[in-house]
């Protein structure tokens, strides 16, 4: 109340004082006395007018709020008196914060902000258990769950797709989405323009509708309100825009647009025009489910548990999966990268804690020298609350600073973090600081304040006025116990600091060892880009085998290119086609034997990508369309099917295509990752089963980049309205399918340097002190004789043995921890001797390099001078 | 002015002086002086307000909104700041006066009947 009312000027109250004197004095005159004396009495009446302005002037300020403004300005008086101190201290703030920052914002937006949708919660994602793994829904069964599970409001099914946009321009290629109208309701999400799809069904082969994003309406229509109603060319049909999402809506992935399906489902992507709605055994579509209010995941479960079993007796003939599983869909979008932000959080946390640790051993360091200040202080009348106030509030100046300078650093880091971090795991619209960041950094350094001004806090409170005034006057500052505290510190920090190398060596092993897996083709002198092949024009089978003769003799033909393939599917692209397969002689097994890796390719595609044939040949130009069906394999396969016999010769049906020989066997390729192994392939010639999305790989004679614009206008001369797009080398390609361990391994070893170099700088600032602490002694021990060998000897002994415990600790504690990124690993242990052996080694290096330094000083002091100063 | 010594008079209980300013109040406004003397003379020169202890109490009554201050010009035509009770000061006046009763009647009570009322 007080704090907020209108506050009297004291010369206000002052001037009361003096009416109320007046009066009195006027009243004694009315009584009888005289002028002067009436004036002398009420004053004497009054009594002590100087110590009632005093108690006015108690009552009416806020003390603490002046005691705070005290503080902060000694705070800053020190500031200015040792500005390397706060420099040192504020920079390491700004580091241990910045980088918590930077990875709580990272954590925040893949973990801890919600979906954009309402009620996120009671979204999940279905599917069908498959053979260990999770696989998509076929579109009966779909249907049946739809119509059958109760515990749904909705479910809704979408495929992702990209379409080729035509405009005014250039041809645009959107990725987007192929949904049931009641998607958007579903997820719950208004359109901004517009509507959204009809929740009737479009009819087959009428007009489409589609629905636009946010960024693809202000990219392509300059956001004009118009663009409703218009009508737009997708993927060579007609097609009419209805609507406009808001800009946080961009599901599933970064979607630029969503198109109708054309069924009760959506339509399968080979075989647009087909009703795929009875289809018991294609699955290529994601489902999510909204749970009606009160439904939890569990029940839900349960009820879809039923009907599951009563489905798999209905359709026994059927392939079917191993039950249906629903998932969160919060945990179906960020799942797979919990555990590795979780690992960073806890890596970042260790950091923030050796930070702590470190200002805080440079606040004791100068807190024992401080001592005396606070000893005179503190005889002066200074209580202990007011002096432990004055060093909070210090700390928490020197916190606040660091903070803001942390908070610009994260800003620059999370930049680049943007461009290290895979697309899947940032929220739309990039990392951003924004004002929980800003809150969590204010949080985090106050509670550094609390971390680092705790010990000089406990200093204070058993300090010994006495004692410290005499020990400041012979000079010999700081207990056995403050040493000991300091001590203990730089042990900590060097156990944390080995930790984090440790695990930042277990991940480069990891990458290291994943970057040298056979991949089975040579990346060098490879230029890769995709085409789709919109399913309007090129209808038929023969336009499109046309499309990809031209477009290969056309950069076949340019200078520079020693040989042109296409492909499905580029190597290192996890997730294609999988088909059930027969083979001759052996008996079928229902539903198909196994589905395996399925790839359309042109005959010169093992050529082009250095793929080693091991036995038979290859496809040649004579594999034409019309041409007998023949099968190349690969390595797995061969092993597989045949392992104690010859593959070739024997003869394979897929799906509809014709029994095929076995005509050769190739090497195998990293198809899905660099990281799992092989699985069975087969290739079939392009001419014979010519697929719409197709890559091109073109080996050249220099630099591949340069190649890229004339292999587009290459294409262009066959197609003029076809958008070219994923421009990349082949060393791109291998880049970007390890870009998640990259990011992480990156991350963790920045995080191990920080920490060693911290680490060492602590070591070396207690070393230092150290010697400083016992100059007097060390000036006794030279004048009596001792050697400067020795002396030196006696300091760089004690620092390293300092550094020997906390590396004992940290590999002691590291052998159990690194268990837990043991996920994260791949062809390492988790206690991999190299890994734990380099981190000593590291260690060691740091710890002699800190504490030589001081140890050489102490060796080099002059022992007349110090004696006669001293 | 009374010639009564100061040390025969009765000190204050904490806490009474507020509710003494508030009852003194409750006739129309007064400056502090006025405040001192009236409390004087209605307790017949019983009770002395120390000034040390009066201005420190119309401060916080202020504050508390209990009463209000202006300036103005005394009888004498004496500038003096004169307080005034608020809204907010009667109900604390009702408030404190049934309290002050409550507890002279439990005293009383406790120390059992004056000597000479039997």
């Amino acid at each position: 109340m007080i704090f907020f009312a209108k506050r009297r000027k004291q010369a206000d109250f002052a001037s009361e004082i003096e009416s109320h004197i007046a009066i009195e004095a006027e009243w004694l005159r009315e009584e009888g006395l005289n002028a002067s004396d009436a004036q002398t009495a009420a004053r004497l009446k009054f009594g002590n007018i100087l110590q009632t302005k005093e108690r006015f002037y108690e009552s009416q300020r806020i003390l603490w709020l002046e005691d705070l403004q005290k503080d902060v300005r000694y705070a800053l008086r020190l500031v200015r008196q040792s500005p390397l101190f706060a420099i040192t201290i504020v920079l390491t703030l700004a580091l241990g914060i910045g980088a918590t920052a930077a990875i709580f914002s990272v954590t925040d937006a893949a973990l801890i902000k919600p979906l954009p949708f309402p009620d996120a919660q009671r979204l999940a994602s279905l599917y069908e258990r498959w053979q260990g793994d999770l696989d998509s829904l076929a579109p009966a069964y779909y249907l049946d769950y739809r119509s059958e599970a109760k515990s749904f409001e909705d479910l809704t099914a979408y495929r992702h797709d990209s379409f080729n946009l035509g405009g005014e321009n250039r041809p645009e290629r959107v990725l987007g989405a192929v949904v049931t109208p009641n998607f958007f309701a579903a997820l719950a999400v208004p359109p901004q323009l517009g509507r959204t799809l009809d929740p009737v069904q479009d009819k087959p082969g009428g007009t489409r509708t589609v629905v636009l994003s946010y960024s693809l309406w202000k990219r392509c229509y300059a956001a004009s309100a118009d663009v409703i109603g218009r009508s737009v060319s997708v993927d060579g049909e007609p097609a009419i825009i209805v609507g406009v999402m808001p800009a946080s809506f961009t599901f599933p992935d970064n979607a630029g647009m969503w198109a109708a399906a054309r069924f009760q489902v959506p339509e399968h992507p080979l075989r647009p025009l087909m009703d795929p709605s009875m289809s018991r055994s294609s699955h290529y579509f994601d489902i999510i489910g909204r749970l009606k209010r009160g439904v939890t995941i569990h029940q839900a479960q349960a009820e879809v548990d039923v009907i599951a079993r009563r489905l798999s007796k209905q359709h026994e003939d059927e392939e079917l999966g191993d039950g249906l599983q629903l998932v969160s869909l919060r945990d179906d979008l960020v799942g797979n990268t919990r555990p590795a932000i979780l690992i960073l959080l806890g890596a970042v946390g260790v950091l923030f804690l050796i930070t702590c640790a470190n200002v805080t051993n440079i606040e004791l360091a100068r807190g024992a020298t401080r001592q005396k200040e606070i000893a005179i202080r503190s005889s002066l009348g200074a209580g202990r609350l007011r002096l432990l106030r004055y060093l909070i509030a210090e700390s928490l100046l020197l916190s606040l600073a660091g903070a803001a300078l942390g908070l610009v650093g994260a800003h620059y880091a999370l930049r680049s973090l943007d461009a290290l971090l895979p697309p899947d795991v940032l929220p739309p619209g990039g990392l951003t600081i924004d004002f929980r960041l800003i809150a969590f950094a204010t949080g985090i350094s106050v509670l550094s304040t609390i971390l680092i001004g705790l010990f000089p806090a406990i200093q204070v409170a058993n300090l010994d006025l006495n004692s410290t005034l005499k020990e400041g006057s012979r000079a010999v500052t700081g207990g056995a116990r403050v040493n000991r505290s300091r001590k203990i510190l730089v042990v900590t920090q060097v156990a944390l600091a080995a930790i984090l190398l440790i695990g930042a060596g277990l991940l480069i092993r990891s990458f290291d060892r994943l970057l040298s897996v056979p991949r089975g083709f040579s990346p060098d002198h490879v230029l890769s880009l995709q085409l789709s092949l919109p399913l309007a024009e090129y209808r038929t089978p023969t336009d499109r085998n046309r499309f990809a003769t031209e477009v290969l003799d056309g950069i076949r033909s340019l200078p520079g290119v020693r040989s042109v393939a296409l492909t499905s599917r580029l190597p290192l692209n996890p997730g294609g086609s999988q088909r059930g397969i027969q083979i001759k002689g052996r008996p079928s097994v229902p539903g198909g034997d196994v589905s395996r890796s399925y790839l359309v390719i042109s005959p010169d595609y093992f050529r082009t990508l250095h793929i080693p044939v091991l036995e038979g040949r290859v496809f040649t130009d004579r594999d034409t369309a019309n041409a007998p069906g023949a099968v190349v394999i690969n390595q797995a396969m061969a092993r597989h099917f045949w392992p104690r016999e010859d593959a070739i010769g024997k003869y394979i049906k897929v799906d509809r295509l014709d029994w095929s020989p076995v005509i050769g066997v190739v090497a195998d390729v990293a198809q899905q990752g660099l990281d799992k192994a092989p699985r069975p392939t087969m290739y079939v010639p392009y001419a014979q089963d010519p697929w719409p999305a197709l890559a091109l790989v073109i080996r050249t004679a220099g630099d591949p980049k340069h190649m890229a614009s004339a292999a587009i206008t290459a294409i262009h001369q066959v197609d003029k309205d076809e958008p070219v797009y994923n421009l990349r080398t082949m060393h791109q390609v291998i880049a970007s399918s390890v870009q998640v361990r990259h990011f992480r391994t990156v991350l963790l070893s920045l995080f191990a340097v920080f920490a060693l170099t911290l680490a060492a700088v602590g070591t070396y600032g207690v070393m230092a002190y150290t010697v400083e602490q016992r100059r007097h002694e060390m000036g006794i021990r030279l004048a009596l004789g001792a050697q400067p060998n020795k002396i030196r000897l006696l300091f760089f002994g004690e620092g390293l043995r300092l550094v020997a415990y906390g590396i004992a600790a940290g590999l002691l504690a590291s052998s159990v921890l690194t268990r837990f990124i043991s996920g994260m690993l791949y062809g390492v242990q988790p206690n991999d001797p190299l890994s734990f052996l380099a981190a000593l080694v590291l260690l060691v290096i740091a710890a002699f390099l800190a504490s030589f330094i001081p140890a050489r000083r102490a060796m080099k002091l002059d022992p007349a001078n110090i004696l006669r100063t001293q | 002015m009374s010639t009564r010594d100061a040390k025969d008079r009765l000190a204050l209980l904490q806490g009474t002086l507020d509710l003494l300013i508030l009852r003194t109040l409750l006739f129309g406004r007064q400056h502090g002086q006025g405040i001192a003397r009236a409390i004087q003379e209605s307790s017949r020169d019983e009770l002395l307000v120390e000034h040390g202890a009066l201005y420190p109490a119309l401060q916080r009554l202020e504050a508390q909104g209990a009463i209000s201050a202006e300036w103005g010009t005394s009888e004498n035509n004496r500038k003096a700041r004169f307080y005034r009770l608020t809204q907010k000061g009667r109900k604390l006046l009702v408030h404190e006066t049934s309290r002050w009763r409550r507890l002279a009647v439990a005293i009383g009570n406790v120390l059992g009947q004056e000597p000479g009322e039997v």
